[in-house]
């Protein structure tokens, strides 16, 4: 797995920004990018640079399932990896992101093990 | 908002109703079918009254209880709006999520630095090697503290639906206050003010928490001011 993919992390939360961001860095990832929710992430993805977008769901403005439908609807997005990173933990909402073409889903609280695996299993898809 | 007030309430609603049940039986045995119809509507009007008496009266109780907790709470007078303790009480909740941020990121900057102190020593060329490994559980159980703090989100979104739900209920509230007021209106019913029974304010009485800690100089904003008052007490 290459580790100068650019990732987004995108969440209301600066501590949980920065709590990912550092998992990542843990991982050998350090091209990290943030945005604090939907309608700040999505112009940064459209500069066409991100690898991998990590988000929250519940946030103000845009959210996230709301931001992983408007990558998938858009040509130049839609192959990026979405892993959803969320308290929301609602077999409906967990239904709905799968549909909607989420990569992987992680219910917070989580740990640094399970971020890793699911961040792993992207990218073991991905490559396989 | 006593029960006893809303006794008292039914209680001569009862006897309202008894009396002008007992009238009815007399007068439909009289045969005075008119006479019937009128107290019949005079029945119903009769609960209707009760029941917007008791609506108004139990509104008017909860927008005291309200404004008294801001009293008590030392909002100034002049900015004790209709329902200001809801504000306010949303303003602590804030404070709570601004507070827990604060903290954990403050403990995200200590386990940064700690980490940066793990990997200066394991790159020690002279460890022990029985290090290694605990070194590594270090490096494991600082990034769970760093995981942990994960906390200030989840609580916060909580407390973010909470004070969501505060707001609906204060314009819905407001609302209410509203209607009790026109019913009272119609009904001609003259509202006494109630009296003011707040005690005079204890100063000491305890508060938890400062919100606003900036405010003025009658709250220690940390241990030097706290250190400073005892010691101008010759402590």
């Amino acid at each position: 797995m290459r580790k100068d993919i650019r990732i987004l992390v995108v969440d209301d939360f600066s501590t949980m920004r920065r709590i990912i961001k550092n998992l990542l860095r843990d991982l050998g990832f350090t091209n990290v990018l943030e945005a604090d929710d939907g309608k700040t992430a999505l112009p940064i993805l459209k500069q066409g640079s991100v690898d991998f977008l990590v988000t929250d769901w519940n946030m103000p403005g845009m959210t996230g399932i709301d931001l992983l439908k408007e990558v998938r609807k858009d040509p130049q997005l839609a192959a990026i990896p979405v892993l959803m990173v969320t308290a929301e933990a609602k077999r409906e909402q967990i239904i709905t992101a799968a549909q909607a073409g989420v990569n992987g889903y992680v219910v917070k609280p989580f740990t640094a093990a399970v971020l890793k695996e699911k961040i792993d299993k992207i990218f073991e898809r991905l490559e396989g | 908002m006593s029960g006893a007030k809303i006794t008292s309430t039914t209680d001569s609603l009862e006897a309202l109703l008894q009396g002008k049940a007992q009238e009815l039986v007399a007068v439909l045995e009289r045969g005075d079918l008119p006479d019937a119809m009128s107290l019949i509507s005079e029945l119903q009007a009769a609960r209707h009254d009760a029941f917007y008496r008791e609506v108004g009266r139990l509104t008017r109780g909860l927008h005291e209880a309200i404004k008294s907790f801001s009293s008590e709470i030392g909002v100034p007078e002049a900015q004790r709006g209709q329902l200001s303790a809801m504000t306010d009480a949303s303003e602590r909740l804030d404070y709570v999520i601004q507070l827990t941020e604060r903290a954990a990121h403050d403990t995200l900057d200590r386990v940064d630095r700690t980490l940066a102190l793990v990997d200066r020593f394991a790159g020690r060329q002279d460890l022990p090697e029985d290090t290694t490994p605990q070194l590594e559980q270090m490096r494991g159980e600082l990034t769970e503290i760093l995981v942990g703090q994960g906390f200030q989100d989840i609580t916060g979104q909580l407390i973010r639906r909470v004070m969501q739900l505060l707001t609906q209920v204060e314009s819905q509230l407001v609302d209410l206050m509203e209607m009790a007021a026109k019913v009272d209106r119609l009904n001609n019913v003259r509202v006494e003010e109630p009296r003011s029974v707040a005690a005079p304010a204890d100063p000491a009485r305890a508060e938890g928490p400062q919100v606003r800690p900036a405010d003025g100089a009658a709250v220690a904003r940390n241990q030097d001011d706290v250190d400073d008052l005892l010691s101008s007490l010759g402590f």
